[in-house]
């Protein structure tokens, strides 16, 4: 069942054409992969998506309803993990509640179950700057999924981190997007982690920016995806199509 | 040396051992009798004199700091309106900036006396004199504090369908906190001495009408008195508000795990 369809969606912007036409479709339950060069629109198209920006042409459904311009019903992770360094870790976590309007204690006591799955348990009290940046991205992320809407969008989750992180990341994040059944249209730059994370992968190029193609990830039976023939042969199709 | 012991000793030691020179420079200089001892009395005279009236400048104090604080605290008032109004409306942001600026152009000094003038001798035009002249940080400080907010945090909020109110509220207000305090430094010195300033032109009472009348009186030593005990108490003042601001602003002292 489809949740996002977006259709022949345009943007420009000071009279250039940023994105054109792009059109693609999210099922429920699926995580697709946004891949392409730097400037070719990716993070305008999640600014329309998220209602920050509204296009020139073009359609967003979110489960059928028309979301151009409507702020407030996809949940965004921007590029940089955007917690709020005034406000303690359980404080920023909770903030998607506190904008609803719930107050403080009861919006803490309905994320603080939670720390321990998403990986920070015991980091309720600390502020943004005691954590290390693994830890901040996994409480950015435990914000993002208490805005509590079907979509979540991530404009690349994982690129601050290093790599031995990153690694760790990819596996936390596999783990939990299954045991929450997420739906989640992400960014990024590298195809390791768009062929690990993503059932899908949409990638961009061009001036004005278009989805060239959509690649289906086939991952099969095998323990390591990362190790098989596959893998490679994803990668290397993967880079044609940026290189174009 | 440990960093520790380093900055007690830049921090406390250093600044006391020059206060102590400067005693001891001023002690110097009357022993030596080249300045009349009635213009100029030793620290000593100074101390002495201070304990000796301590129960009228005591008495003085309280007025000055009601003047102080009830100004202060209209300024605080103004300069928050004056900021949010900046920072909401583009009119205000382009059209009140230069009024602000020309608002701090006019010398304190020269305004005082109209005011006592429009309001008379008792407190109001005090209160009304140092709130003119400690808003002004206050709205700038807050008003720049709401402007450096990251672009990519208000749109976070959005996002997350924040109104305006709410990202006011949990973004631009806690990020305007630093600046506030910093504005805020300036604002509590500038209440004290519009305070004074505002009792030379016409009072009945406050440390500045005390030093005019022991001036009168040449009574040099009292006058010094009071005006070291201005100082202290603008730096016990400072002192409070460091300590309310490291209460308040927890996130900076907490160190990275």
């Amino acid at each position: 069942m489809k949740l996002l369809e977006v259709e022949n969606v345009t943007q420009e912007y000071e009279g250039t054409r940023i994105i054109e036409g792009v059109s693609f479709s999210v099922e429920k339950g699926e995580t697709v992969c946004l891949i392409g060069t730097s400037g070719v629109g990716k993070t305008t198209l999640f600014q329309i998506l998220s209602g920050l920006n509204v296009p020139v042409e073009g359609r967003v459904l979110l489960n059928g309803e028309n979301v151009v311009g409507a702020t407030g019903k996809v949940s965004y992770m921007l590029q940089k993990d955007m917690l709020l360094p005034f406000k303690t870790i359980e404080d920023n976590v909770s903030l998607p509640y506190r904008i609803k309007g719930m107050p403080r204690k009861s919006a803490r006591e309905k994320v603080s179950p939670y720390f321990g799955q998403f990986g920070i348990e015991g980091t309720q009290k600390k502020y943004p700057g005691q954590l290390s940046g693994g830890m901040r991205q996994r409480a950015a992320f435990m914000r993002t999924y208490f805005f509590g809407h079907e979509l979540m969008l991530l404009d690349e989750p994982f690129s601050a981190l290093d790599e031995i992180t990153k690694q760790e990341m990819y596996a936390w994040y596999v783990k939990i997007s299954k045991e929450l059944s997420l739906t989640t249209l992400f960014i990024s730059h590298s195809l390791e982690e768009a062929l690990t994370l993503s059932d899908r992968i949409l990638v961009m190029g061009g001036k004005p920016g278009v989805i060239k193609e959509e690649i289906v990830v086939e991952r099969g039976s095998e323990e390591d995806f990362t190790t098989t023939q596959r893998f490679t042969e994803y990668k290397k199709r993967l880079k044609s199509l940026l290189l174009q | 040396m440990k960093k520790r012991s380093l900055n007690i000793i830049y921090k406390i030691v250093v600044p006391a051992a020059f206060i102590g020179c400067f005693f001891l420079i001023w002690e110097i200089v009357c022993l030596s009798g080249k300045v009349p001892a009635v213009i100029l009395p030793t620290p000593k005279q100074t101390f002495e004199a201070f304990f000796s009236r301590s129960d009228q400048i005591m008495k003085h104090t309280g007025i000055t700091l009601a003047e102080a604080f009830g100004g202060l605290a209209g300024g605080i008032a103004t300069g928050f309106v004056l900021a949010l109004l900046m920072d909401a409306f583009k009119l205000c942001r382009h059209g009140f900036k230069p009024l602000l600026v020309i608002t701090q152009t006019i010398p304190t000094i020269v305004i005082a006396p109209l005011i006592v003038l429009w309001l008379g001798y008792d407190i109001a035009p005090k209160i009304l004199l140092v709130a003119l002249t400690t808003f002004f940080p206050i709205a700038i400080g807050l008003s720049d504090g709401y402007a450096q907010t990251d672009p990519d945090m208000i749109d976070l909020m959005r996002s997350m369908g924040a109104n305006r109110l709410k990202i006011f509220w949990f973004v631009k207000l806690p990020n305007a906190l630093p600046n506030f305090f910093s504005a805020m430094k300036i604002s509590t010195t500038y209440a004290i001495v519009g305070a004074v300033i505002s009792e030379w032109v016409g009072a009945l009472g406050g440390l500045g009408y005390y030093i005019l009348r022991m001036q009168n009186m040449y009574a040099y030593d009292v006058m010094f008195a009071t005006i070291f005990w201005i100082i202290l108490l603008s730096l016990l003042l400072l002192l409070v508000l460091e300590t309310v601001k490291i209460c308040v602003i927890r996130w900076n002292k907490q160190e990275k795990l």
